[in-house]
């Protein structure tokens, strides 16, 4: 326990010390050097539009700050280079929309120098002024403002082209040679003013070619991943079946989570709508936007529902692990259990931002996009990056702690040896891990073998952490680790604003940590008290119903392992059944077919109940099967069982049994009483009722020499109408609500009121009578009965 | 209800008499199983159940008269089973049991049957 705290203070203070070092010098976005915050950017962008004749005073600004990874791999790719060095590695997009008519975009670099603008076009009748034409010098001071370079180096395409635009300008930079990066630069001016300046940066195909985002590694990663997921999600439900999966749908866990994660995306794109608006106003349209705003939550909602489904049903695998996700969705999610695992988890945050910058500084390779550009320049930059913890992110570590662990743990715990699992359970983790990450960040492009060591970095800390503190902490060191990225992008930009921002998240994240150091502390701390009355059920019942469901696959396969169907014998009719008190029994009959070519009927009853009882029934079972293979003698048969009965049992479970071998022909039966309830005999044509007794010790008790001893045989003679009941003491001893047993006397009665039924309507009548003698109650024992009936013939009203 | 069980313990010479009391049901099976264990420890081999006031006994009880009966045999005692009612009593007859253990109808016949070994059933 105090280790663990220990190792995470550590992680704690090593993670944020290497992050304060290696940070500035080696995350991406220290390559954006926004040099302005948000309002100065608008500021600036609003001065280029009035500089042209358009106040937009009174305009509604938007500004976004879009990372340009195409032109950060291209300077990587070509040090040195002059040109490359003149791509800008982001862009400012600034949009203003007036109450009516047409707005204005201006785009910036990070320096605060315009890349281009898109004014509305000044409704003068006339095309291009002399004005525009005497215009050359200013458009040229422009150029350079634009490119940083002077116009000597540039080629000029069109110097002043009248059109009904206005007068266009076009220069081209760096185009002389083929598959050089260069610019091509647009200026068009209308009426005195230049309304549209567009710089259109050009990478050679030769360079993009080197860092494709998609890589075979991340689609291999996708196909297999997909796959695990899918297996993750059916494995547990084709072993469960419909009901529990139901049941686990219903659960309030993922309904709760679903909404929730639903809400939150919902929230993020309405809070990233404003800068949508920059985006939208261009061509594609509102219409796809407001489809996407609706689908994606949707979509992502109804993913959150099927992996947490899956979760809940593969939480059996690691209850203690999932605890705590899991109290999420409960009354009790403030608690210390939850606030532990989550301030454990999340003190390792800045150690798990800092691992692929580790990697950066060690194997010398640049690292690409690792952040959240559209957090740079948000309005409420501290809101947004605490929102954006939750990310789409978390929903694929979710699916890798909660379906592909389990997945790991019960395809290598299906292995034979000890030594395949010690190996097989680990590598299996890894490997999910490796493609999980893999997938989610690729933070380097190009070299496929630094993409693998980084995930499997993050997902060799993932995992430990999930065993130190649970899946809920894991998720919190992830969302950790972004809280401090996004802090860390907005710490290293020049602009002061922005970097007030930056201490804005830190502030809000040590907040964050401390209410739950206080809560972890102070919260409601006992869990039994936490889990109150709803909680408590809910552990119990799904404990219950997990329980329920394993014993009905457990009765089911006992009720199978009975004699489906009684055999047919010309003369007799024969019926039997057997309704375990608990969800498996330990009473047996069975039909056996003797080497003789006689017919056995035993019931048996293994002293005990429930799934020892249940147990020791399959195996009596099989004894039974086994010894009438070799003998048609029951007492033989019998012998055979309680030798080794006794051998496995070690005097601790012993079954009785009462055995018949018919003879059909001869209409004779031999019986044995192992210690088992007399059999009823029914002599229909004397009116008379025996009790089948007879000396016998129950099987497992005695050994062989005194057992055989004890044990006699008895060979009776039938008549037609005669009836035999065997039974279990389940039946005569059935209890009513007035401590009243069934008893012999009852059962005799019923046996007699059933002459002249065959074997199946003299079950039935008998059970009846034992039921309403219950009063709807339920036996407290193991209720088995077995019928045979010697009929001659059978009447159309069903008696003889 | 199920926890109704209990056993005294008394001594006459060398003869350890175990008075139950109640059910002997798969619930207090195992506190009749610890009894039974300690005086076997002990060396007390002779030992007798005095059943008079065992009002129930399901085969979890029967149990523990079974998986002791040959130990204490092979040390050279005996259970004796005594004073059962006689719906106790069948059920260890039906059981077969009265072909293993000596039952007798009471204390003193038990002890008498420790005294005089010759009548071994």
């Amino acid at each position: 326990m105090n280790r663990r705290w220990f190792t995470a203070g550590l992680a704690f203070l090593a993670g944020t010390l290497w992050l304060l070092w290696a940070f500035p010098r080696f995350h991406p976005s220290t390559r954006l050097g926004l040099r302005y915050d948000r309002q100065q950017y608008l500021a600036r962008a609003r001065g280029f539009a009035a500089a042209n004749g358009i106040s937009t005073k009174d305009w509604k600004g938007y500004a976004v700050a879009e990372t340009l990874i195409r032109n950060q791999e291209l300077q990587i790719s070509m040090p040195g280079s002059r040109m490359a060095k003149a791509f800008p590695d982001a862009q400012i997009k600034t949009n203003f929309l007036p109450a009516s008519g047409s707005g204005a975009t201006v785009t910036l670099r990070p320096d605060g120098r315009p890349l281009g603008w898109k004014l509305p076009v000044p409704d003068a009748a006339s095309k291009a002024t002399p004005k525009d034409e005497g215009r050359k010098a200013d458009v040229h001071k422009l150029m350079e403002n634009m490119t940083g370079d002077s116009v000597s180096d540039f080629t000029l395409m069109a110097d002043g082209v009248a059109g009904d635009d206005g007068m266009g300008y076009k220069w081209r930079e760096g185009g002389a040679a083929i598959g050089n990066p260069r610019v091509d630069l647009e200026i068009i001016s209308k009426n005195g003013i230049i309304w549209e300046a567009k710089s259109d940066y050009q990478i050679p195909e030769s360079i993009s070619r080197q860092f494709k985002a998609n890589t075979p590694l991340k689609i291999t990663a996708v196909v297999i991943w997909s796959i695990a997921l899918f297996l993750g999600i059916l494995i547990p439900v084709a072993r469960e079946g419909g009901g529990p999966t139901a049941r686990a749908l219903k659960d309030r866990v993922p309904m709760w989570l679903s909404g929730c994660a639903a809400l939150t995306v919902l929230l993020s794109t309405l809070i990233e709508w404003d800068d949508e608006m920059v985006r939208a106003t261009g061509a594609s349209g509102l219409a796809n936007e407001i489809i996407s705003m609706i689908l994606v939550p949707v979509f992502i909602g109804l993913m959150f529902n099927i992996v947490i489904a899956g979760t809940v049903l593969s939480a059996r695998m690691h209850p203690l692990k999932v605890r705590g996700f899991r109290l999420l969705g409960t009354r009790a999610f403030f608690s210390t259990t939850t606030a532990t695992e989550l301030l454990g988890g999340g003190l390792f945050g800045p150690l798990l931002a800092g691992l692929p910058l580790l990697l950066s500084a060690v194997l010398h390779l640049p690292l690409f996009q690792g952040y959240d550009d559209g957090l740079l320049l948000n309005e409420a930059a501290v809101p947004a990056a605490l929102l954006s913890m939750i990310s789409q992110q978390l929903l694929g570590v979710i699916a890798f702690l909660g379906l592909m662990m389990p997945l790991a743990i019960r395809f290598s715990s299906g292995r034979k040896t000890q030594k395949a699992k010690a190996w097989l359970q680990p590598a299996l983790m890894m490997l999910f891990a490796v493609l999980t990450f893999a997938m989610l960040q690729s933070p380097f492009r190009g070299a496929e073998g630094a993409n693998v060591l980084a995930a499997a970095l993050s997902g060799l800390t993932t995992i430990y952490l999930y065993f130190r503190f649970g899946m809920l902490g894991a998720l919190a060191a992830q969302a950790s680790a972004k809280l401090f990225t996004s802090a860390g992008a907005l710490l290293v930009q020049p602009a002061a604003g922005l970097q007030s921002s930056g201490w804005g998240i830190v502030a809000a994240g040590f907040g964050l940590g401390i209410v739950l150091l206080v809560a972890s502390i102070k919260a409601p701390e006992a869990v039994a008290e936490l889990y109150g009355e709803s909680g408590a059920k809910m552990q119990t019942r799904s404990r219950r119903e997990e329980l329920l469901a394993e014993f009905n696959v457990a009765r089911s396969a006992q009720q199978q392992m009975l004699p489906a169907k009684p055999p047919v014998l010309a003369g007799y009719t024969i019926a039997a059944s057997c309704d375990p008190a608990k969800e498996v029994g330990g009473d047996l009959y069975d039909f056996l077919r003797l080497s003789d070519g006689r017919w056995g009927i035993g019931v048996a009853d293994v002293s005990g109940k429930g799934v020892p009882a249940a147990l020791y029934m399959t195996l009596t079972k099989g004894l039974l099967c086994a010894a009438a293979q070799d003998s048609g003698d029951p007492r033989q048969i019998l012998g055979s069982v309680n030798k080794h009965l006794r051998t496995v049992t070690k005097k601790k479970m012993f079954v009785t049994m009462a055995m018949g071998v018919l003879e059909p022909e001869a209409r004779t039966l031999e019986y044995v009483r192992a210690g088992h309830n007399p059999v009823v005999w029914r002599r229909h044509a004397l009116g008379e009722t025996r009790w089948l007794g007879g000396p016998g010790i129950g099987l497992g008790i005695a050994g062989p020499a005194l057992f055989a001893k004890t044990l006699a045989a008895e060979t009776i003679e039938l008549e037609p109408g005669d009836a035999l009941v065997f039974y279990s003491d389940g039946l005569t001893e059935a209890m009513n609500e007035e401590l009243e047993q069934f008893g012999e006397d009852r059962l005799a009665a019923a046996v007699e009121r059933a002459d002249g039924l065959h074997a199946e309507a003299t079950r039935d009548s008998i059970l009846k009578e034992v039921s309403a003698f219950l009063k709807g109650g339920h036996s407290q024992d193991d209720l088995t009965i077995a019928v045979l009936r010697v009929n001659p013939e059978i009447g159309s009203d069903g008696r003889i | 209800m199920a926890t109704n069980f209990t056993v005294q313990r008394s001594t006459t010479g060398n003869i350890v008499v175990l008075a139950l009391n109640g059910f002997l049901d798969a619930h207090t099976a195992p506190e009749f199983e610890k009894v039974v264990q300690q005086e076997f420890d002990g060396g007390n081999v002779r030992l007798i159940a005095d059943c008079g006031e065992l009002t129930y006994i399901s085969s979890a009880g029967l149990g523990v008269f079974m998986s002791f009966i040959e130990d204490i045999r092979e040390a050279g005692g005996d259970l004796k089973i005594c004073n059962l009612a006689p719906k106790v009593a069948q059920v260890f007859e039906i059981l077969g049991f009265d072909s293993i253990f000596e039952m007798v109808p009471a204390v003193a016949d038990a002890v008498k049957g420790f005294e005089n070994p010759a009548k071994e059933v």
